[in-house]
C-alpha cells in the first residue's frame, strides 16, 4: 500500500480536479493544504499505529527469551558501535534529504540532484549495513524461529528496512525525473512529500535504536534460571485460586 | 506550489513563509549528532547505569522532536497537520502503553530489568 | 459568483458538458464516485445474500435439538463465512458505497480528492471478498447435496442422491473453508492446528484493510480539502461528519490487525513464534515463549473500533433521515459532532472489555470496565438527540424514516446490553454465550443494518432516479422488524440459560429447544423481508418515474442536483451560507426575498430551472458555457492492473500447498512472480498517465 501512495503523491494525482485549471467554479482547496500533503501526512499519523504495534510487540518480548533461557540472547548478538554508524548514517540522510528540498525551493537544481543522490546513497549504506546485520546475526545462531527475541526483532527492523528501501526507490525515481528536468521549482511538493517519509522513517530509526539496542538487556541469570519455572508455576497458581474463588 | 499560486489559489505552504535557511538544518544535524554520541557514549559508562533508561528516553524524545519539528517543518507548518500527528501520537502511545502495561504488570512475566 | 453581476459574454457558446461512457469497459476504467458508489453498493448487496444464506444454514441447524443437517465442521465454517462476510464484505462496503455517494454531493464538490485511488479501493475490496469467499463458494455444493441427500432418505427413503455429497465434497476447497470464527484467536490459525483454510481468511483480510485504509485516506482528503466554498466544518452535514470519524478510526484501527495478520503470516511460513507458545523441536514441545494473549489484544485493538467503524456511518444516516421527516433541523448538532469525537476516541480505551474473561488482572479489568461504561455516555447523547429532533415535530413514516427509528428503538436494547456486558461479574456469565450474540445482533442488525436500509429508501431516487415502492417498503421494514426481533432477543434467554455460542447442536433435556425453533422461525421471516426487498427493486427497476431533483424536500446539497446527478455534479460549485442550505434557500429566503425578486437568483436549487430570458439568464449562460469547461479526469484502467496485481501475490501463496495438485509448482513462484509484474505494470503506468 506504501507503494500505491508513493506513487499518487509523487505524480500528483488529486490535482486533476479543483487545482491546476483555473475554471471558474473550482474552489480553492478549502482547508487552505495541499491534497497530497495532506494525504502523506495522515499516512504517517496511520504510520505510528503500524510501527506502535510493532514497536510494543517487540517491547512486550523485549526479555522473555532470557527470562524462558531460549538463547541466543540481545546481549550476544547486538554490536552497538556499528549500529550506532548506521544509525548516524541515517540521520544524517535526514540532513542531506532537507537540504535537497532547500535547494529545489530556491531553483538550486544542481543542489537537488547532488543532495537527492546523497541520501539515496545513505539510505542506500544503510540498507546494505542492515543486510550485513541480518546474516551476521543469523550466523551467530539467531534466526527467525530461534526464539520470540528473533521473531520480533527480525520482523520489526524488517519491516522498518521495507520503509527504507521504498524509501531509496522514491529519491532515485524523483532524482530520473529530475535529470530528465521534469521537476522544475514549482514541483518542490513532490520533494517535500518524499522528504516528510524520509524523516518518518529515520524518526521510527530513533525510537528503534534507543529501545531495541541502547536500553540494556539482564543477562540471563541464576535467578532466571529458576525464574522460568516459576513463572509458569506462578500463572497455574493463579488459576487455581481463580477457580477456588468461584462459587460454584 | 507555484502552479497554485498562478491560478490564484492560496495554498498555505511554507512558500509564502521564511524558508529555514540550510545553515540552521546544518546545526540541527550537528545537534542531533551529538546527541547520538551522547546516547553512546552514556551506554558505555558504568556509573550512568542507574539513570540510563530514563536518560536514553528523554534524549531520544529529543531527537525525535528536532526532526518532526525542524526537518518535516512541523514547528511551522499548518496547524491541522500539527493536529492530526500529535492527536495521533498521543492515541497509538496511550494504547500501546496500557498493551504493555497489562503484559509486564499482570502475567508473572516481568522485565527483568 | 461577482458574473452574475456583469456578464462578459456575448453570444454564449455552448459546448457539451461531460458525459460518461457505457459498457462494460466504461465500467472497469470508473473513477466517478457515483459509478464506484453503485459499484460497491452492488457488490455488497450480493453478499449480503451470500452470508444471509450462511445465516439461514445456521439457523436450520439449530432449529431443533440433536440436529444434523450440517456437520459440525460445515457449521464452524457456516459461522466463520457469515460473520467475517456480514462484518468486512456487507456493513462495512455498504457503508462505504454511500460514503462515495454521499461525500462530494453533500460537500459540493465533482469528486473525491483522489478519484483513482477511489477506483484501486473498490478493485482491492472486490478481489479481497473473492479471497475470501472462494472455498465457501465451492463448499456450498456439498452442504446442500447433503441437506436434500438426508430429506430424500427422511421422506422418501430413497437413496437417489446417495454419494453425490461425497463426490461434491472433493471440489477443489470445498475442505478449505476457513472455521475459526471471525476474531481468528490462536493458537486455532497457527499451523499446528489448521490447514491452509486460514490463509484464505488472513490474505482475505489482508486485502481489505488495505481496500479501506486507501479508501478511508481518500475521504479524509476530500472532507477536508474539497468543501465547497463556505461549508465550513460546522455546516458540513452530519453524515460527512460521521464518514469524517469512522475513516480516521480505520486509519488507527486497521494497523493493528494489518499488522497481526502479518504477524500470523511470519508464524505460519517463516517459522517465528508471535502466537504459539510450543515449538516442536525433534518431536517434543518446548516451550517458544510466543503468547496466543498477543493476537487478542491486537485483534481488538483494531475490534472495537471496528464496531464503531460500522455503527458511526448508520448514525450518521439517521441524522440525515430524522430530521427531514421531522420537518425540524437536526437538534443539537453541536453535540451531535462532539459526542462522534468522543465516541471515537474513547473507542481505542475499552478494547479489552472483549477480554475480561481471559485472565487479566484486577487493575485492568476495572479500568476497561470503567471506560466501556462512559462510552455509553455519548453513545445515549445521540439517542437523546434524535428524540429531541423528533419531539414537537410534524412527523412523517415513509419507509426510510421507519427504519430510521427503527434503528433508534433497537440500538437501545443493544447498547444497554452493551453495558449489561461491561459490568465484569455479569460478562463473565455473558461471555461466549447466545447473550452476547444477542447484544452484537441489536447493534449491527437492529442498528447499521436498519440504518442501512433506511438509506436505500431514502436515496433511491439520487442514486437510480427512482423512488422504491412504499406498499412494498412497509411490509419489508414490519417483516425486517418482527423477524428480527423474534430471531434475537430470545438469544437474550437462552444466553442466561447458559446456552455457549458457536455449539454445533444440544441436548433436549437443555431445554433450549423452545426458543431455538422461535428463532428460526423468525430467521425465515426476515429471509422473507429480504425477498420483498428484491422483489421492491426488481418493480421499481421496471417502472418509468420522473422524480424531482428533490422528491423528500431535504436539506442537504445532493438534493440540489438532478436525480440522477449528471458525472460532473454541479454545474457551479456551490456557494454555501448555512448549515440546512436548502431549507435555508427555499425558506428563509421566501421570507427575506419579499420586494426583491432577484434575491432568488442566488438560489441553488432554482439556478438549474432559470429561461435564458431572465435578467440572470445571461449569466446563467455564461455558466452554461463554462460546462463545456468542466474538467473531469479521465477514466483509467490502472487501478483495476494494480489491485489484479496486489491479489495474486497472495494467490501464489495460497496455492502453494502440498494438497493442490502442481500446487508449489505454479503457486509461489510463476503466480506470484506474475503478480508483482502486474502490480508493477500497473503502478507504473498509474505513475505516467496524466491525471486528467
Ligand atoms: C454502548 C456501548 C457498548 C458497550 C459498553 C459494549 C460492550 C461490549 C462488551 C463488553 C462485549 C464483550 C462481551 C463478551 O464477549 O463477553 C461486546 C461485544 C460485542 N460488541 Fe459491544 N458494546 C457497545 C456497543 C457496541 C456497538 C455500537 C457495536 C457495533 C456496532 C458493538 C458490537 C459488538 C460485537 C460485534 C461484539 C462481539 C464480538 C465477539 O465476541 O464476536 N458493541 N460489547
Ligand atoms: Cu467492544
Amino acid at each position: 500500500m506504501a507503494t500505491a501512495i508513493t506513487v499518487e503523491t509523487a505524480h500528483g494525482e488529486g490535482q486533476g480536479i479543483h487545482e491546476g485549471h483555473g475554471h471558474a467554479g473550482h474552489p480553492p482547496p478549502s482547508a487552505g493544504v495541499d491534497s497530497r500533503k495532506l494525504l502523506m501526512w495522515l499516512f504517517l499519523t496511520s504510520d505510528t499505529m503500524f510501527f506502535g504495534t510493532l514497536i510494543a510487540t517487540y517491547m512486550m518480548y523485549r526479555d522473555r527469551s532470557i527470562q524462558l533461557l531460549t538463547p541466543p540472547y540481545p546481549n550476544d548478538i547486538f554490536d552497538i558501535p556499528y549500529t550506532s554508524v548506521s544509525a548516524f548514517v541515517l540521520l544524517m540522510s535526514s540532513l542531506t534529504m532537507v537540504l535537497a528540498l532547500a535547494s529545489i525551493q530556491r531553483g538550486n537544481y544542481r543542489g537537488l540532484r547532488i543532495w537527492l543522490a546523497a541520501t539515496a546513497l545513505l539510505g542506500g549504506i544503510f540498507v546494505g549495513g542492515q543486510v550485513f546485520e541480518f546474516t551476521t546475526f543469523a550466523h551467530e545462531g539467531l534466526t527467525l524461529s530461534s526464539n520470540v527475541f528473533g521473531s520480533s526483532f527480525y520482523v520489526l527492523t524488517g519491516f522498518h528496512g521495507a520503509h527504507v528501501t521504498i524509501g531509496v526507490l522514491w529519491l532515485v525515481a524523483l532524482l530520473v525525473v529530475s535529470l530528465r528536468g521534469g521537476l522544475p521549482k514549482e514541483k518542490a511538493m513532490s520533494v517535500e512529500i518524499a522528504g516528510l517519509y524520509w524523516h518518518f522513517v529515520d524518526i521510527v530509526w530513533i525510537i528503534i535504536f534507543t529501545f531495541v539496542y541502547l536500553v540494556p538487556y539482564p543477562n540471563p541469570v541464576k535467578e532466571a534460571t529458576e525464574a522460568a519455572p516459576a513463572a509458569f508455576l506462578h500463572l497455574v497458581s493463579l488459576g487455581q485460586q481463580m477457580l477456588a474463588a468461584l462459587p460454584f | 506550489m507555484a502552479s497554485n499560486v498562478a491560478h490564484g489559489q492560496q495554498v498555505i505552504g511554507h512558500a509564502e513563509e521564511e524558508h529555514t535557511t540550510p545553515q540552521e538544518y546544518v546545526r540541527v544535524a550537528i545537534v542531533l549528532a551529538i546527541i547520538t554520541a551522547i546516547e553512546v557514549f552514556i551506554y558505555y559508562l558504568p556509573s550512568a547505569r542507574p539513570l540510563l533508561v530514563p536518560a536514553l528516553i528523554i534524549l531520544s524524545l529529543a531527537k525525535f522532536a528536532a526532526v518532526v519539528g525542524y526537518f518535516m517543518h512541523l514547528k511551522f507548518d499548518n496547524r491541522l497537520f500539527q493536529f492530526m500527528f500529535i492527536a495521533g501520537l498521543v492515541v497509538s502511545l496511550s494504547v500501546f502503553l496500557a498493551f504493555l502495561a497489562m503484559f509486564w504488570y499482570s502475567t508473572s512475566y516481568m522485565p527483568l530489568t | 459568483m461577482a458574473s452574475i453581476a456583469q456578464p462578459r459574454i456575448e453570444a454564449p457558446v455552448i459546448t457539451a458538458p461531460p458525459v460518461e461512457g457505457t459498457g462494460l469497459w466504461s465500467w472497469l476504467t470508473t473513477i466517478d464516485h457515483k459509478r464506484i458508489a453503485k459499484l460497491y453498493g452492488v457488490t455488497s448487496f450480493i453478499l449480503f445474500l451470500v452470508g444471509g444464506l450462511e445465516a439461514l444454514l445456521i439457523r436450520i441447524q439449530l432449529a431443533r435439538p440433536q440436529n444434523d443437517v450440517v456437520t459440525a465442521q460445515r457449521y464452524n465454517e457456516l459461522f466463520t463465512m457469515h460473520g467475517t462476510t456480514m462484518i468486512f464484505l456487507v456493513l462495512m462496503p455498504l457503508t462505504v458505497a454511500f460514503f462515495n455517494l454521499l461525500v462530494p454531493l453533500q460537500i459540493g464538490a465533482r469528486d473525491v480528492a483522489f478519484p483513482r485511488l477511489n477506483a484501486f479501493s473498490y478493485w482491492t475490496f472486490l478481489l479481497g471478498a473473492l479471497m475470501l469467499n472462494i472455498p465457501i463458494l465451492f463448499a456450498l455444493p456439498s452442504i446442500f447435496a447433503g441437506m436434500a441427500e438426508t430429506a430424500l432418505l427422511n421422506l422418501f427413503g430413497s437413496t437417489a442422491l446417495g454419494g453425490l455429497q461425497a463426490t461434491l465434497d472433493k471440489l477443489p476447497f470445498a475442505n478449505a473453508v476457513p472455521d475459526q470464527g471471525w476474531y481468528g484467536y490462536a493458537p486455532l490459525t497457527e499451523r499446528l492446528f489448521s490447514g491452509h483454510q486460514i490463509d484464505f481468511w488472513a490474505f482475505g483480510l489482508q486485502l481489505l484493510g488495505i481496500a479501506s485504509m486507501v479508501g478511508a485516506f481518500n475521504f479524509i482528503v476530500t472532507i477536508i480539502n474539497m468543501r465547497a466554498p463556505g461549508m465550513t466544518m460546522m455546516r458540513m452535514p452530519i453524515f460527512c461528519w460521521s464518514t469524517l470519524v469512522t475513516a480516521v478510526l480505520i486509519i488507527m484501527a486497521f494497523p493493528s490487525i494489518t499488522i497481526a495478520l502479518f504477524f500470523l503470516t511470519f508464524d505460519r511460513y517463516g517459522g517465528t513464534h508471535f502466537f504459539n507458545a510450543f515449538n516442536i523441536a525433534d518431536g517434543t514441545l518446548v516451550s517458544s515463549g510466543g503468547d496466543p494473549m498477543l493476537w487478542q489484544h491486537l485483534f481488538w485493538i483494531f475490534g472495537h473500533p471496528e464496531v464503531y467503524i460500522m455503527i458511526l456511518p448508520a448514525f450518521g444516516i439517521v441524522s440525515e433521515i430524522i430530521p427531514i421527516f421531522s420537518r425540524k433541523p437536526l437538534f443539537g448538532y453541536a453535540v451531535m459532532v462532539y459526542a462522534l469525537a468522543a465516541i471515537a476516541f474513547l473507542g481505542f480505551g475499552v478494547w479489552a472489555h472483549h477480554m475480561f474473561t481471559t485472565g487479566l488482572a484486577a487493575t485492568p479489568v476495572a479500568a476497561f470496565a470503567a471506560t466501556s461504561m462512559l462510552i455509553a455516555i455519548p453513545t445515549g447523547v445521540k439517542i437523546f438527540n434524535w428524540t429531541g429532533t423528533m419531539w414537537g415535530g410534524s412527523l412523517t413514516f415513509p419507509t426510510a424514516m421507519l427504519f430510521a427509528v427503527g434503528l433508534v428503538s433497537q440500538f437501545v436494547i443493544g447498547g444497554l446490553s452493551g453495558v449489561m456486558h461491561a459490568v465484569v461479574p455479569i460478562d463473565t456469565h455473558q461471555n461466549d454465550s447466545y447473550f452476547v450474540i444477542a447484544h452484537f445482533h441489536y447493534v449491527l442488525f437492529g442498528g447499521t443494518l436498519f440504518a442501512l436500509f433506511g438509506a436505500m429508501y431514502f436515496w433511491w431516487p439520487k442514486i437510480y432516479g427512482k423512488l422504491l415502492d412504499e406498499r412494498l417498503g412497509k411490509l419489508h421494514f414490519w417483516l425486517t422488524f418482527i423477524g428480527f426481533n423474534l430471531t434475537f432477543f430470545p438469544m437474550h434467554f437462552l444466553g442466561l440459560a447458559g446456552m455457549p455460542r458457536r455449539y454445533h447442536s444440544y441436548s433436549f433435556e437443555s431445554g433450549w429447544w423452545f426458543w431455538n425453533a422461535v428463532e428460526t422461525i423468525g430467521a425465515l421471516i426476515i429471509g422473507a423481508a429480504v425477498l420483498v426487498f428484491l422483489l421492491n427493486i426488481l418493480r421499481t427497476a421496471q417502472e418509468k418515474q420522473d422524480v424531482p431533483a428533490n422528491p423528500w424536500d431535504a436539506a442537504t446539497l445532493e438534493w440540489a442536483t438532478p436525480s440522477p446527478p449528471p458525472v460532473y455534479n454541479f454545474r457551479i460549485i456551490p456557494q454555501v451560507t448555512h448549515r440546512d442550505q436548502l431549507w435555508h434557500d427555499k425558506y428563509d429566503r421566501i421570507l427575506e426575498a419579499q420586494g426583491r425578486p432577484d434575491a432568488a437568483a442566488d438560489a441553488i436549487i432554482e439556478i438549474d430551472q432559470l429561461p435564458q430570458s431572465s435578467p440572470v439568464g445571461v449569466a446563467v449562460a455564461e455558466e452554461q458555457a463554462e460546462l463545456g469547461n468542466i474538467h473531469m479526469p479521465n477514466p483509467s484502467f490502472y487501478p483495476l492492473v494494480a489491485a489484479i496485481g496486489l491479489f495474486l501475490l497472495p494467490v501464489g501463496m495460497v496455492l502453494n500447498n502440498p494438497h493442490i495438485p502442481l500446487g508449489s509448482f505454479i503457486g509461489l513462484p510463476v503466480i506470484t512472480a506474475i503478480g508483482i509484474l502486474v502490480l508493477l505494470t500497473g503502478i507504473f503506468g498509474w505513475s505516467f498517465e496524466p491525471a486528467d
